[in-house]
C-alpha cells in the first residue's frame, strides 16, 4: 500500500499547547511545547543526546481524541517511533503507510532520510502520544522536532486541479524625505487559489463544498505526501513535504455546470487563507 | 453544514401593571436583527467607568441602544392595538439583548429599559423605532425625597437607600451585599442631595467614597471600589504569539494615562497632595466639592483617598478584540496582554532560543516593529463596548495599582526567543 491522490486535507491540529495540550521531552524540557505552537520558525531540540541517547517525547493530547493521521514536520531524525496510549499501556498504531509505502509494526522508522514523517493508520481513540528518538540523520546530532500534529483527514484530491499558492509577507512603511521606502515586512501569509475547471471528479467537488462548510480552521497539505520524481520536476514554496498550513475557505462557493447542462462537470474556484487553529 | 452562531437575540417584558413585570418574549423575529449591519438593528452597547479624559469620578455610563421594531403585525403598537407586545404600557419595558456565542450559548450583552418619549412610528415603513435606555435612566427619572437620607448615615447606607427602591429593584438586582464602598464616612449634611435626582447624588457619594458603580450581566448593582476583581487574567495576544493565541485586532489610544493622574486633590478646600509626584510630572490639580460634607476632617480624608488612587499615571489603551472574545468579560476584570515585535530568523531556518543559542554563531531574529505591552504588566477592563455591526468589541484597560511600581503580576513570563548567553556560550 502506498499513500494515494494529490492534496490532503486534515482537521485542525488535535494536540495544540494553545488548546490545552501538555507535552514533555526527555532534555531541553521548557523547550517541548514549541513543537506544539503554530510556528514554523520554532523546534525543540535535545542537549547532550547523539545516536547512542534516546530522547522520549510524551504528548497529552487536550482530551481524548480520535485520529487517524500522524505527522513529524521538519526534523532531522533517522530512526525514531511512535505509539500511542491505550489507557493502561503504549500500543503501536495498525495498518500504517508512510510516505514510502507500508509499515509493519506500527510506526518504526530505522533509516528515514526526509525532512517531514508523515503516517496513516487504523482510527485510534486515545489521550497520549509518545515519540522516542535515537539516530539523527547527520549521526550525533542533536534531535530537532519543529512540528508535532496529530489529526484526522477530512479528504484528499483525486483529480488535479489547478492550485496556486502565494506566499505573501504584507509590507508597512513611508517613503522617507529621500523618496526611499522605510518598511518592514511582516511574516509569511500562505493563500491559495484552486480552480476546477470542467472537473472530472465528483469527490473532489463533493470535498470542495465541505471545506467550504467548515467554520473552523483546517489543515492543507499540497503535496499530498508526494515528493520528487515522479510527482514533481522542481518542488516550489507550497508544494513542499514541511508546507502545511491551517487554513479557512475565503469568499462564496461558486459552483457552475459547463455550458449549463447539468450532466456535465462543474466549474469551482475556491480560495484558501490562513488562519489562526 | 455549518453551525449556526454569532447571532443576537432580543427578549422584551413589559409592564403588566405598575412597577410589575409580565412574561418575558423572545421577540427577535419582530425586530430587524437579520441584517445587524443595516441601520436600524442593534446598536453597539457601551459600558464604561471613568469615562471621559482629563477626570475621574465621572462614573458609569451604559449607553443606550436603538431597535428598530418591524410593526406590520402592530406588535409593536402601544396597548390600545390587541396584537401589541405591551399590556399596559410601551414605556420601561425591559429589553435584554443576547449574543450566542461559537459553542451555541447565549450571553446577554446589554440590558435596558424603553422610552416611550423617544418612540417613533415609521408609519411609511411600518415600524417603530425605540431608543432603549440604559439602565441608569431608572435611576435618572428618581429624586432624593426628603428624609430618604439622613445626618450621620454612612455613605454606604445612603447609596443602600437611593438604590433600594421598587422603581430601581424591578428592573435591576439589589443586594446590599453587593454594595461596598472604598472610604464608607458620615453624611454631615443630607439636606444637600434633597431635590437632586437620584443619579446626581449616587455620583456625588460614589466619588466621595472613591468606588464605582455598575451593573454586571447578570443585571446585579455593583458597587465597589477601583480594585480589580482578582482571580485569572483574560489573555490578550498579538500577533507574535507563537502559539496561535493571537486575539488582538487593533490596539488605539495608547497612553501613559498622565490624563487622569493628579497628584493634588482638593475637596472642600481640603488639599491632599504628593510632592514626590508634582516634581516628576508637574502640579496636577482637581477640585471637588461635597456640599453633603462639612467635616473638615472627612473632607481632609475623601482627598487623601483620591489621591492614593489616582496620583501615579497608570497605562491605558483599548483593544479591538471578535465578539466571542469579549464574552463573559465584565468590568474590573483583569486582563494579560502579551504584544510585541514579530520575529523571523535573521538565517532563514529557526529562531535562537534563549538558553541554548550560541554566542557569536546564532544570530539575533530579525524584528519587525517596536511596540511592546509585556505580558508582565496586569491590566483591569474599564471599558466594554461591543459593536454587531462589526462583530467586534472594544476593550478598554488600565494598568492595575496606585503606584508607580506597581501593576505587575507576580510570576513574570521569560521570553524564550532572545539573545545568546553572553559569557556562557562559546564564541564560533
Amino acid at each position: 500500500m502506498t499513500i494515494t491522490g494529490g492534496a490532503k486535507f486534515f482537521d485542525r491540529n488535535l494536540g495544540l499547547y494553545k488548546d490545552g495540550a501538555g507535552i514533555s521531552a526527555t532534555t531541553n524540557d521548557a523547550l517541548a511545547k514549541l513543537m506544539i505552537d503554530i510556528s514554523r520558525y520554532t523546534a525543540w531540540e535535545s542537549s547532550g543526546s547523539d545516536d547512542t541517547t534516546t530522547e522520549t517525547i510524551t504528548w497529552d493530547l487536550p482530551t481524548s481524541r480520535t485520529i487517524d493521521r500522524l505527522l513529524i514536520v521538519d526534523h532531522n531524525l533517522k530512526q525514531f517511533t511512535a505509539q500511542y496510549w491505550t489507557g493502561s499501556a503504549w500500543a503501536d498504531f495498525s495498518s500504517v503507510v508512510g510516505i514510502d509505502g507500508a509499515l509493519v509494526g506500527g510506526i518504526s522508522e530505522t533509516a528515514f532520510a526526509d525532512s517531514t514523517a508523515y503516517y496513516e493508520f487504523a482510527e485510534v481513540t486515545t489521550s497520549r502520544i509518545q515519540v522516542t528518538a535515537t539516530k539523527t540523520q547527520t549521526a550525533d546530532q542533536e534531535k530537532q522536532i519543529t512540528t508535532l500534529i496529530v489529526t484526522k483527514e477530512l479528504g484528499t484530491f483525486s483529480g488535479y486541479p489547478i492550485i496556486a499558492p502565494t506566499l505573501n509577507r504584507p509590507e508597512v512603511g513611508k517613503f522617507a524625505l529621500s523618496g526611499r521606502l522605510q518598511s518592514a515586512k511582516r511574516g509569511e501569509i500562505f493563500t491559495a487559489t484552486i480552480t476546477m475547471t470542467t472537473h472530472p471528479t465528483v469527490a473532489d467537488n463533493v470535498l470542495a463544498a465541505s471545506l467550504f462548510d467548515r467554520d473552523e480552521a483546517f489543515l492543507c497539505w499540497l503535496c499530498g505526501g508526494r515528493r520528487g520524481s515522479p510527482y514533481f520536476q522542481t518542488t516550489i514554496k507550497g508544494f513542499g513535504l514541511d508546507d502545511l498550513y491551517h487554513v479557512v475557505t475565503s469568499g462564496a462557493h461558486a459552483a457552475t455546470y459547463v455550458s449549463n447542462r447539468y450532466i456535465n462537470p462543474i466549474d469551482l474556484p475556491v480560495s484558501l487563507v490562513e488562519a489562526l487553529p | 453544514m455549518s453551525t449556526d452562531y454569532n447571532r443576537y437575540r432580543v427578549l422584551l417584558t413589559p409592564l403588566v401593571k405598575a412597577n410589575t413585570y409580565g412574561t418575558t418574549v423572545d421577540v427577535t423575529q419582530d425586530v430587524d436583527v437579520s441584517d445587524w449591519i443595516a441601520d436600524g438593528g442593534i446598536g453597539e452597547t457601551n459600558r464604561e467607568l471613568d469615562e471621559g479624559d482629563y477626570q475621574f469620578a465621572s462614573q458609569y455610563v451604559f449607553g443606550d441602544v436603538k431597535l428598530l421594531g418591524l410593526n406590520h403585525k402592530g406588535r409593536w403598537s402601544g396597548p390600545e392595538v390587541a396584537t401589541s407586545y405591551f399590556p399596559y404600557s410601551r414605556d420601561l419595558a425591559k429589553v435584554e439583548i443576547q449574543f450566542q456565542d461559537r459553542g451555541g450559548t447565549y450571553s446577554t450583552i446589554f440590558r435596558g429599559v424603553t422610552n416611550e418619549e423617544a418612540t417613533r412610528e415609521n408609519v411609511a415603513e411600518e415600524a417603530v423605532e425605540f431608543s432603549v435606555l440604559s439602565l441608569d435612566s431608572v435611576l435618572r427619572k428618581n429624586t432624593v425625597s426628603s428624609g430618604a437620607l439622613t445626618n450621620g448615615m454612612l455613605f454606604s447606607a445612603a447609596i443602600k437607600a437611593l438604590i433600594n427602591v421598587p422603581r430601581v429593584t424591578t428592573v435591576l438586582t439589589y443586594s446590599a451585599a453587593n454594595i461596598n464602598v472604598d472610604l464608607d464616612l458620615a453624611v454631615d449634611d443630607a439636606s444637600a442631595m434633597e431635590n437632586l435626582t437620584t443619579w446626581d447624588a449616587l455620583q456625588a457619594l460614589l466619588a466621595a467614597a472613591n468606588s464605582v458603580l455598575y451593573v454586571n450581566d447578570s443585571g446585579a448593582i455593583i458597587v465597589k471600589s477601583r480594585t480589580d476583581n482578582g482571580g485569572s487574567a483574560v489573555g490578550f495576544y498579538g500577533p507574535q504569539d507563537m502559539f496561535g493565541r493571537e486575539n488582538i485586532i487593533s490596539i488605539s489610544s495608547y497612553n501613559t494615562g498622565l490624563h487622569r493622574a493628579f497628584n493634588s486633590v482638593v475637596v472642600n478646600g481640603e488639599v491632599a497632595s504628593e510632592s514626590d509626584y508634582s516634581d516628576k510630572f508637574g502640579a496636577r490639580m482637581i477640585d471637588f466639592t461635597f456640599g453633603f460634607v462639612t467635616s473638615t476632617v472627612s473632607a481632609g480624608l475623601i482627598a487623601a483617598r483620591m489621591l492614593r488612587e489616582f496620583k501615579a499615571p497608570k497605562i491605558e489603551f483599548i483593544l479591538e478584540v471578535s465578539a466571542n472574545d469579549a464574552e463573559g468579560l465584565d468590568l474590573l476584570d483583569l486582563a494579560l496582554v502579551d504584544y510585541g515585535p514579530q520575529l523571523r530568523p535573521a538565517n532563514g531556518d529557526k529562531l535562537p532560543v534563549y538558553g541554548a543559542a550560541v554566542y557569536g554563531a546564532d544570530l539575533y531574529p530579525v524584528t519587525i516593529g517596536s511596540f511592546r505591552i509585556p505580558s508582565q504588566y496586569a491590566f483591569k477592563i474599564i471599558g466594554i463596548k461591543k459593536i454587531p455591526a462589526s462583530g467586534t468589541a472594544q476593550i478598554k484597560l488600565r494598568q492595575t495599582g496606585i503606584t508607580l511600581s506597581d501593576g505587575l503580576f507576580s510570576s513574570a513570563t521569560v521570553g524564550l526567543y532572545g539573545t545568546a548567553i553572553y559569557g556562557t556560550h562559546t564564541y564560533a
